[in-house]
């Protein structure tokens, strides 16, 4: 026979195992979401299942590229520059000649791999892993999305700063005029938005 | 706004040397991003190079303006310097660099990847500006009878004749063709990475019309050579010359002309774009009169600009012209602009915009006073700007009898 708790043990994994199949909605299968644990303390494990054309295009250029992935709670937060819930940055050569890409994670100690595949690289370079206490309360008020910022350049933002620099040390000689209303439609970087969709987290059993 | 005496103007000199010290010492460039990007070298060495996605430039001036020949080695250092040349030259949206496999291990191919900006038109990158503005009656005009309606085309390009060449021409009529504003403006073409350019520029301003727009000065030329020795900082030298002998176009009781050597110190954070950026411009320029020395001229001018609940942006400006000790000329801006996006980041085509201007003009026996407010509407598509403004002017009273004064002040 079945007693209740059981059934709430089953329930429970039963969502588990739901929620860890589960896929961002709304994001065309471009990033995963899964709980990771059960018991607190609980947290959500987002990764980025594939590139864009161009993304793909510049990781493999075969010269370095940086690669960014930024949560934020919504798109407020993140056009307003606020602290991002998780964030994960690295650098990336693709050697066209051994076809692997060698990787450095941007951490407070950089460590360098290489990835022999894409995957290989979205598993190391993008992916976060936010602990789901602060987002218990979040989740419950029925807001269950995040947005991910996902930035694969050629050149980091701290040097598209300095492209930014030279254009105004440019834009300010004797012409002002002459720039004066065309260069902000200029890319110096070029971030893609996903939505995410949280699961509810699995009841703790 | 009533004139300054002459002990006041030195202390407006002072205080306007404070602050501008006091803006480029305690000012930092913006916080760059706590990421560091790992510069590595390459085993690669240079094969071939060509160039994707623009007639704008042609491989072989690309491949003289970069310096990119057979060997040179393929390190992230020539990423950086080609995206950073190729994007200040304002012709592309963005730029990308790709290795492809050469003959033989250690070459390899380099394909520029660059997608046209087309905010600015055709191989030339032109552009421009038609406004159309009504103003209130004037008593200042040197032409009473002049209609109210102004019309102001302007036309620049950052590549003419597809080789980097750049200009600008700006013309401000009325509805019988009455000239009110006049600018011609040059640039050598070549890339800024080098720190140097040469840019020229002749201006005329009609001061019955454009008091305000006119700094102390109807006629003004100069030709200075811009060297960045910082990552935000200018020094320009070079030569200027600005006059007010032509009817029209001159102030009144100020000097015929002032002609000599030019140093400018100045400092700019903004990013100019449709929408003004937040940050600020700080100038310091120095006009040495051999010919009078006591007419030698100091410029001053700041600009800053806030963002006011990320909604729209406050632009004020203050410009002062001393020339010698004998005169002045001051000209201040309060700007709003309230784009049609509320965000500040997002693609704004349009805004509304108001301007609140003053000025005064003195020298010797000469005192000058007037102001204007413009209302108007901007909107911005396929590279030109489309400016309608609703204009209410006070000149002085002085200009509208220019022709009568002229033989009294010369």
């Amino acid at each position: 026979m079945l007693d209740s708790k059981s059934i709430s043990r089953f329930a429970s994994t039963l969502w588990l195992l739901i929620s860890c199949m589960s896929v961002a909605q709304g994001s065309e299968r471009r990033a995963s979401i899964k709980w990771i644990n059960v018991k607190p303390p609980q947290r959500i494990q987002i990764k980025i299942l594939g590139l864009d054309d161009k993304q793909t295009t510049t990781l493999k250029s075969g010269f370095s590229t940086f690669s960014q992935l930024s949560i934020y709670r919504s798109k407020d937060a993140m056009s307003e520059d606020q602290q991002a819930l998780a964030q994960t940055a690295c650098t990336v050569k693709y050697d066209m000649w051994e076809e692997h890409y060698e990787v450095t994670l941007l951490t407070d100690t950089p460590k360098t791999m290489t990835a022999k595949s894409l995957d290989h690289y979205l598993t190391h370079c993008l992916s976060v892993e936010i602990y789901g206490g602060e987002f218990l309360k979040q989740l419950k008020s029925g807001d269950k999305t995040l947005v991910a910022s996902l930035q694969v350049e050629q050149i980091s933002s701290t040097q598209a700063q300095k492209v930014k620099a030279w254009l105004i040390n440019q834009q300010s000689s004797v012409m002002r005029g002459l720039f004066s209303h065309m260069l902000g439609d200029m890319t110096l970087s070029q971030t893609s938005q996903i939505s995410l969709q949280i699961p509810n987290p699995p009841a703790n059993p | 706004m009533p004139p300054f005496p002459k002990q006041k103007q030195r202390i407006a000199y002072l205080v306007f040397f404070s602050l501008f010290i006091l803006l480029i010492t305690l000012s930092k460039p913006p916080a760059s991003f706590a990421i560091k990007q790992n510069i590595n070298t390459s085993p690669y060495r240079l094969e071939g190079v060509s160039l994707v996605g623009s007639t704008r430039i042609s491989g072989e001036t690309l491949k003289t303006e970069l310096g990119l020949y057979p060997g040179t080695g393929l390190d992230d250092n020539l990423v950086m310097n080609t995206r950073a040349k190729l994007l200040s030259l304002g012709l592309f949206k963005s730029a990308l660099l790709l290795m492809r496999k050469g003959s033989k291990r250690g070459l390899a191919k380099l394909i520029i990847e660059v997608e046209d900006d087309h905010s600015v038109l055709t191989d030339w990158a032109l552009g421009g500006t038609l406004g159309v503005i009504q103003s209130e009656r004037q008593f200042g005009s040197s032409s009473p009878d002049s209609p109210p309606l102004g019309y102001r085309f302007e036309l620049i390009g950052r590549n003419f004749f597809r080789s980097l060449h750049r200009g600008a021409v700006l013309v401000d009529l009325d509805s019988i063709g009455t000239l009110r504003k006049a600018e011609l403006a040059y640039g050598f073409p070549r890339f800024t990475h080098e720190g140097t350019q040469f840019d020229a520029k002749i201006e005329a301003t009609n001061t019955g019309f454009h008091y305000l727009d006119a700094l102390g000065f109807g006629l003004k030329g100069q030709g200075l050579w811009s060297q960045s020795f910082s990552e935000w900082t200018d020094l320009k030298y070079g030569a200027a010359m600005y006059v007010n002998e032509k009817k029209d176009f001159r102030i009144p009781g100020f000097p015929r002309s002032v002609a000599g050597p030019k140093l400018v110190l100045a400092r700019e954070t903004r990013l100019l774009s449709f929408i003004p950026r937040a940050g600020y411009h700080a100038s310091a320029g120095f006009v040495l009169s051999p010919q009078k020395m006591e007419d030698s001229i100091v410029e001053l001018n700041l600009d800053k600009t806030f963002s006011l609940l990320s909604l729209c942006q406050l632009t004020l400006s203050a410009d002062l012209m001393g020339i010698g000790v004998q005169g002045y000329s001051f000209r201040s801006q309060v700007r709003f602009d309230l784009p049609f996006v509320s965000r500040l980041d997002a693609t704004n085509n349009g805004e509304v915009f108001l301007r609140l201007r003053g000025g005064t003009d003195s020298y010797e026996e000469t005192k000058l006073t007037g102001s204007a407010a413009i209302l108007g509407l901007r909107y911005h598509s396929s590279g030109f700007i489309a400016e309608f403004g609703l204009q209410i002017t006070r000149s002085p009273e002085e200009l509208a009898h220019l022709s009568v004064l002229q033989g009294e002040v010369w």
